[in-house]
């Protein structure tokens, strides 16, 4: 069982390009995490553990090339093998999808990218679907829904 | 154009300059700049205005600002100066290019920009061509300049121009000042877009990528035959023509 308070991903630059809040923050709290954890995260050498306590919580993070995928877990709930393995699920979707995926495939994409997201951790922030297949095939049913959408908006 | 937005231009203008500060004992400062910026340098050239920077998604011109240094410390401090308010406002950011070793003051001196925040959101790299040290204190001295707001990659001694990875996936070396620009958020106003997009998403197995570029031609299909179809007065003619174009159109599709 995994449940994930939020989902940061992090540029090497200390650049939030994606933030997904699952559980209730005020705006000044999101700040204070977005900002600590940046600086946190980066700060840690390579060969440290991905596991870092963080204030009433733990942060489960990855890195990818230039990219960090942080996610504050609860300690009780959650097992934090678990979530480095959800967090190496979205990439393998996203790398999938984009094939390849880099990081300017997210700024200019970050609907497509919140939305395999949706596909993989639900609003409470627990694993909805664990099969990249299943992802994949439901993101591009979103995106034919979009184009036929768009090829509606022209016909009319 | 209001007084308003006239005064925020002139006091602020796009931030679109790249400055490449190199030390003096780079060899071969011209393969830098024409490897980085794809350019044709020339010796007694400091600025190259108007450089088409192009991605994947977007294109953005770009000037690029040269500038060689013996000692960054008195550089950096006249830098962080109030007299280069200005510069630094137009900076998209600094590439230092310079031989490394540990205990460098220079680097000691590039991480004062970062911890003085004068260069706001623009970025700073350094592009070390050699660094004289173990690779475990690079990467701690990588560290150090990145809680600073520094990024310091290094060519490695392999390196070509092919792309160079480490072990995490993560380029090196020309390749990641290169994905540094990339990824800068231009303003809106500077970014050109291609018309017909380079944003066409390939995705493996589970869509279909070659029905993509058809789907574009058929949406453009589309289009032409919509404004020409309201330009047809006879019903007649306008009935032959739809016939016409949806035979074409399922064609294409």
């Amino acid at each position: 069982m995994v449940q994930i308070k939020y989902m940061l991903l992090i540029s090497r630059q200390g650049k939030i390009r994606l933030m997904r809040w699952f559980d209730a923050f005020t705006a000044t709290e999101k700040n204070k995490i977005c900002r600590e954890l940046s600086t946190t995260v980066l700060a840690r050498k390579l060969k440290m553990c991905n596991i870092v306590e963080y204030q009433d919580h733990k942060v489960v993070y990855r890195r990818y090339a230039s990219l960090y995928f942080v996610c504050g877990i609860s300690p009780e709930a959650s097992n934090e093998l678990l979530t480095l393995e959800i967090i190496h699920r979205y990439v393998e979707a996203m790398d999938s999808y984009f094939d390849n995926v880099c990081e300017l495939d997210i700024i200019f994409n970050f609907t497509k990218a919140y939305d395999i997201l949706n596909e993989v951790l639900i609003c409470d922030g627990s694993m909805t679907e664990t099969s990249k297949t299943s992802i994949l095939k439901t993101v591009a049913s979103m995106d034919a829904l979009e184009t036929s959408d768009n090829l509606d908006q022209v016909l009319s | 154009m209001s007084g308003q937005a006239v005064a925020a231009e002139f006091v602020y203008p796009p931030r679109n300059k790249i400055l490449v500060v190199f030390d003096h004992q780079v060899s071969a400062k011209d393969a830098y700049l024409s490897k980085i910026f794809n350019l044709n340098p020339t010796a007694d050239t400091q600025i190259y205005r108007n450089i088409k920077w192009s991605t994947k998604y977007y294109n953005v011109l770009i000037d690029v600002y040269v500038d060689y240094v013996d000692g960054l410390k008195s550089w950096v401090d006249d830098f962080c100066s109030h007299d280069f308010e200005e510069l630094r406002k137009a900076l998209a950011g600094c590439v230092f290019i310079r031989q490394c070793k540990d205990g460098d003051e220079g680097l000691t001196a590039i991480s004062k920009i970062g911890q003085t925040g004068v260069i706001e959101e623009g970025f700073l790299a350094i592009l070390a061509t050699e660094f004289d040290a173990t690779q475990e204190r690079l990467l701690a001295v990588e560290g150090e300049l990145l809680a600073h707001g520094v990024e310091m990659t290094a060519m490695r001694s392999t390196e070509t121009e092919t792309e160079v990875k480490n072990e995490y996936g993560e380029l090196s070396g020309i390749a990641r000042i290169k994905e540094i620009i990339d990824t800068f958020q231009w303003d809106h106003e500077l970014l050109h877009r291609e018309p017909n997009g380079n944003e066409n998403i390939p995705s493996k197995g589970i869509t279909n990528n070659s029905q993509m570029p058809a789907l574009d031609d058929v949406m453009g299909k589309l289009q032409e035959a919509r404004a020409k179809f309201l330009t047809i007065d006879s019903s007649e003619e306008r009935e032959a023509f739809a016939r016409e174009m949806a035979d074409e159109i399922s064609e294409l599709l």
